[in-house]
């Protein structure tokens, strides 16, 4: 049991160095890739919004960073199960030792993405608020987030093979039509701010763009909604696992 | 004799509909399809204990459930009803393709792999040089298993799975790849951890093979346990089944 999660650890290493092995600059990919995203989206979204470069990018940053982490994190946990053949047809390894490879591999990825936004923050002289020390906090909920909505995509997955494309429009509309892509204000009237009020994705930015943009501490209510979120997730994805699991190899 | 493997009243189904349904599509589609899909019983109430240092050798037609059940030893597939119990640690070998990831090199390959059979990377560094030369890798250790040879993925698979220290083998019909000197060289590794008291359980076509190297033959058909005994007597009962039934066949055309 104990090499068995030596083997986590060394499967999530190999994932992110095969990501851009053969690439010219390797490894470095890894934190170049997110950052030049990140400042070319920031860039055109500005551009779009006519709005104030700067103020927006730290905006728009704040909610992006852990949104791409969730996106990008969800679409690679997918089809992990169902691609994990090349092990669990051969040798005894408990199946979400994939889906969690792949999350610890995009881990780094979010890490490189959050360095990005605090090095744009620097370099767009935005003030650094007492509020940001709780983002480790707001990181971790993130994590349970993305775990929970992860397993439930890789465990179905293994017997739907074509929920990726209804997967990424559902995550494309929960970005567009969340405070994540635009700002409160943008929603006048009584329909948007009930769906403001409704749409839990709008409580989980909540965490990261209160105390990087507004300066304040989430709400108790942000918490609450994100961590309900992420428990209902997490105890739904494990109840499809432990439920289908036995039933995967069948599958492959 | 102790026990190293026991198996009590497993039974591994699947309905055929598995086979068929890979979207969301075709099973919106099944819903208004009111016929019932077949159940296909793999394993059916199998009871059986292997004991420390037994070879052991499977035979059955094909579908018979020798695969499975190599599987349910080795815990990749989890049993539908019943339970196993390992008491020594289980080493599988089952097929080729299976247990490489094709990017990544035979040396990383080795550290992945090993850690699922038990085997810390320190050990495995330790254990390296003697894999590949078994293995006669070479300097294609350190090259992407995708670029490997049949015969060298073979080698590099039987090479460690026999330098981990199992305590209990499994093989799929793994001994009949690669050339005929690497089949030479395989199976006198195997007899040297026989003799070394590991447990062996082998799944194989080939009769004779069975027969010169186990000490207790397992038959198996549609699932079910036919005979379970000494190899001579099983065999025997074995090839009179296998003649019988070719007779049968034979006789409507002939």
């Amino acid at each position: 049991m104990q090499t068995q999660r030596i083997f986590l650890l060394l499967h999530t290493k190999d994932l992110v160095r095969l990501r851009f092995r053969g690439a010219c600059l390797g490894l470095a990919w890894n934190i170049l890739q997110p950052a030049l995203y990140l400042m070319l989206l920031g860039f055109v979204f500005a551009v779009v919004n006519q709005s104030n470069y700067a103020d927006f990018v730290v905006y728009l940053f704040a909610g992006l960073v852990p949104w791409r982490f969730f996106d990008q994190a969800c679409s690679a946990m997918i089809d992990s199960i169902a691609s994990s053949a090349v092990f669990t047809r051969g040798f005894r390894v408990p199946y979400f030792y994939f889906p969690a490879s792949e999350l610890g591999a995009q881990l780094i990825d979010f890490l490189a993405s959050f360095l990005t936004l605090l090095a744009l923050l620097l370099l767009f002289k935005t003030p650094w608020h007492l509020q940001m020390l709780i983002l480790p906090l707001s990181v971790l909920v993130w994590l349970l987030l993305t775990a929970g909505a992860g397993l439930c995509l890789s465990v179905i997955f293994v017997f739907f093979r074509d929920i990726r494309p209804i997967v990424q429009m559902g995550l494309m509309l929960a970005l567009f039509s969340s405070t994540v892509f635009f700002k409160p204000a943008t929603l006048s009237g009584r329909a948007g701010q009930i769906w403001l009020t409704i749409n839990p994705v709008c409580y989980w930015a909540a965490l990261f763009q209160k105390p990087i943009y507004y300066g304040v501490w989430p709400l108790a209510l942000d918490w609450t909604v994100s961590l309900a979120s992420a428990a209902v997730l997490i105890l739904l994805g494990t109840a499809l696992y432990r439920s289908l699991r036995h039933k995967f190899y069948f599958y492959f | 004799m102790t026990p190293a493997l026991e198996l009590h009243d497993v039974s591994v189904w699947f309905r055929d509909t598995n086979l068929r349904h890979r979207s969301l599509k075709q099973a919106l589609v099944h819903l208004f399809d009111r016929r019932q899909p077949a159940v296909v019983a793999a394993l059916d109430r199998v009871s059986l204990s292997i004991g420390e240092g037994q070879s052991v050798g499977i035979i059955g037609r094909n579908g018979a459930g020798k695969s499975t059940l190599l599987r349910v030893l080795g815990q990749i597939i989890i049993p539908n009803r019943g339970r196993l119990v390992a008491h020594r640690r289980v080493v599988p070998l089952l097929s080729l393709g299976v247990g490489f990831h094709p990017e990544m090199t035979g040396r990383e390959n080795c550290y992945l792999v090993g850690t699922l059979l038990g085997f810390p990377p320190a050990l495995t560094t330790a254990r390296l040089p003697s894999i590949a030369e078994f293995a006669e890798m070479g300097e294609f250790l350190d090259t992407p298993v995708k670029n490997y040879s049949s015969g060298m993925y073979a080698r590099l698979a039987f090479s460690l799975v026999t330098e981990v220290e199992p305590e209990v083998l499994l093989l799929d019909e793994i001994l009949s790849v690669g050339d005929e000197f690497f089949q030479r060289k395989s199976q006198e590794r195997l007899q040297q951890l026989m003799r070394r008291g590991v447990t062996t359980v082998i799944v194989s076509h080939n009769l004779d093979y069975l027969v010169s190297q186990c000490d207790r033959l397992i038959w198996l058909d549609q699932g079910k346990l036919v005979a379970d005994g000494a190899v001579a007597e099983v065999a025997r009962a074995y090839r009179d089944c296998l003649g019988h039934s070719d007779r049968a066949v034979a006789a409507p055309g002939s």
